[in-house]
């Protein structure tokens, strides 16, 4: 089998070559559904196609495909708002889409973490790309930076496909 | 013309129903179409088609040598007919090679738009390779596990057998064997492995294995749907066919089960026609507008 680029990607996810971000990430969503279970309703675990290596090398190209895919989405992101009359402010090392858009939404990681009800800490590693210091469960990571990029004024699919495909890509590293 | 078959391996999924379905469908479209009976173990298509006694059945084509076009009887709906099944023969679903390549050069040869064969459930030779020379492959499941499990190994079969009709089209079939045997020390672990093998050796072979994986493309049908829950599974039997067996395909569509159905059957008149239009009628309609428009494309 070829490299996954981006054609092998799409055929991974079962999607055409016109699809969007938006159907790419619902088509993921559904094989996550299937293959994330050893859902015997739906395979023959007699059969040596099915065995346990084999679902896990599936659910890792999904994932692989998924980050790749997003990833290319992500060459034109979607520009942070800018407020009429914000100052203009020196850059910050290392600015962060995330940084950015709380800076130009005037808030501090503490008034975030007020109105989201998540912890300052997880906060500022989501923001740093910090993977190292977020909750381990990709769910937990997804509802957190959701919370956070929506409190800041950004439309959370701007942004969360593609920092989820890198903070999965990272997770199944990871292991 | 165009040869249609439906398969799946499981006994009981709907096969002929949906065979019927898609022949009645393209009659009514005004298309002029063939249904042929090949369930050659346990015909049931002439009573699909409310036809009570066929004057003739696929028994005169196997034992008498009657042409297959012969054997076409007209049915109460315009521009469907049929060729009954072997209802009047024992071991019937045994038929030789030579018998099942005269079925195909026969089949090929039909007068009509359309030839849709209903086949029989199970892997045997006969039923893989009807369902590998159909130009559009139907496969008929029901949401569990068991139906699921048996197509699964249809599936399988229908690589299996389309990878030894190649080995034995390209001459490659006694190499291929021996490679086989031998294969630790060909360093091949597996069929996927054997088949790149291969590829490196013979051109011809790469070639017509390329040909016979493009011309493989499975319509999935899931029948007997009874909440909407379920047809996530149908989407989960395409991707895994996939995914595991390398066979490209899409859910062309999914029928709702219908307590009251097996009141049509043994009527005068098709199963899924009649009338009031009924909700089977529907299902096949946009069954066949699904399978129509990836033929379009």
């Amino acid at each position: 089998m070829g490299p996954l680029d981006e054609a092998r990607s799409r055929r991974t996810l079962e999607v055409g070559p016109d699809a969007t971000l938006d159907e790419i990430t619902r088509s993921y969503q559904l094989l996550k559904r299937i293959y994330a279970k050893d859902l015997a309703v739906f395979t023959a675990p007699a059969m040596d196609e099915f065995a346990v290596d084999a679902r896990r090398e599936v659910l890792e190209e999904i994932e692989a495909a998924y980050a790749l895919l997003c990833g290319k989405a992500e060459a034109q992101p979607a520009s942070p708002p800018v407020r009429p009359g914000e100052p203009d402010r020196p850059p910050a090392a290392p600015r962060t889409v995330l940084g950015q858009a709380r800076e130009a939404a005037g808030m501090t990681l503490d008034q975030v973490a007020a109105e989201t009800h998540v912890r300052p800490e997880y906060l500022a590693a989501l923001e740093q790309e910090d993977f190292q210091g977020l909750p381990l469960a990709p769910v937990n990571v997804r509802g957190y930076l959701t919370a956070f990029v929506q409190t800041v004024g950004v439309p959370a699919e701007a942004v969360v496909p593609g920092y989820m495909a890198r903070f999965v890509r990272w997770h199944s590293q990871r292991r | 013309m165009r040869i249609w078959a439906v398969g799946g391996g499981k006994g009981g999924t709907g096969k002929s129903l949906v065979a019927n379905g898609l022949a009645l469908g393209l009659a009514e479209r005004g298309s002029d179409v063939v249904l042929v009976d090949a369930d050659f173990g346990g015909p049931n298509q002439h009573t699909y088609c409310g036809l009570r006694k066929p004057p003739t059945s696929l028994t005169q084509f196997f034992e008498e040598r009657v042409p297959l076009e012969d054997l076409i009887l007209d049915t109460a709906t315009p521009g469907l007919r049929l060729v009954p099944g072997n209802f009047n023969a024992a071991s019937t679903d045994n038929i030789t090679w030579a018998q099942k390549q005269k079925f195909f050069r026969h089949l090929n040869q039909l007068p009509c738009d359309h030839v849709v064969l209903d086949l029989g459930a199970g892997t045997t030779y006969d039923t893989l390779d009807t369902f590998l020379l159909a130009e559009v492959q139907v496969g008929v499941i029901v949401p569990d596990a068991l139906a699921i499990e048996n197509f699964y190994l249809f599936l399988k079969n229908l690589k299996q057998r389309q990878l030894a009709n190649v080995l034995s089209w390209t001459g490659l079939r006694e190499r291929g064997r021996k490679i086989w045997k031998t294969r630790a020390e060909h360093g091949i672990a597996n069929v996927r492995e054997f088949t790149q093998h291969l590829r490196g050796l013979s051109e011809e072979f790469s070639k017509a294995m390329d040909r016979e994986r493009d011309r493989l493309y499975l319509h999935l049908v899931l029948n007997q749907v009874r909440e909407y829950s379920q047809v996530e599974l149908g989407l989960a039997v395409k991707s895994a066919a996939a995914k595991y067996f390398h066979i490209d395909g899409n859910l062309a569509g999914y029928i709702r089960y219908d307590k009251d159905l097996w009141q049509r059957f043994g009527q005068e008149h098709p199963a899924a026609g009649g009338e009031p239009p009924y909700i089977l009628h529907h299902a096949m309609e946009s069954l066949l507008d699904s399978i129509l428009k990836r033929g379009a494309d």
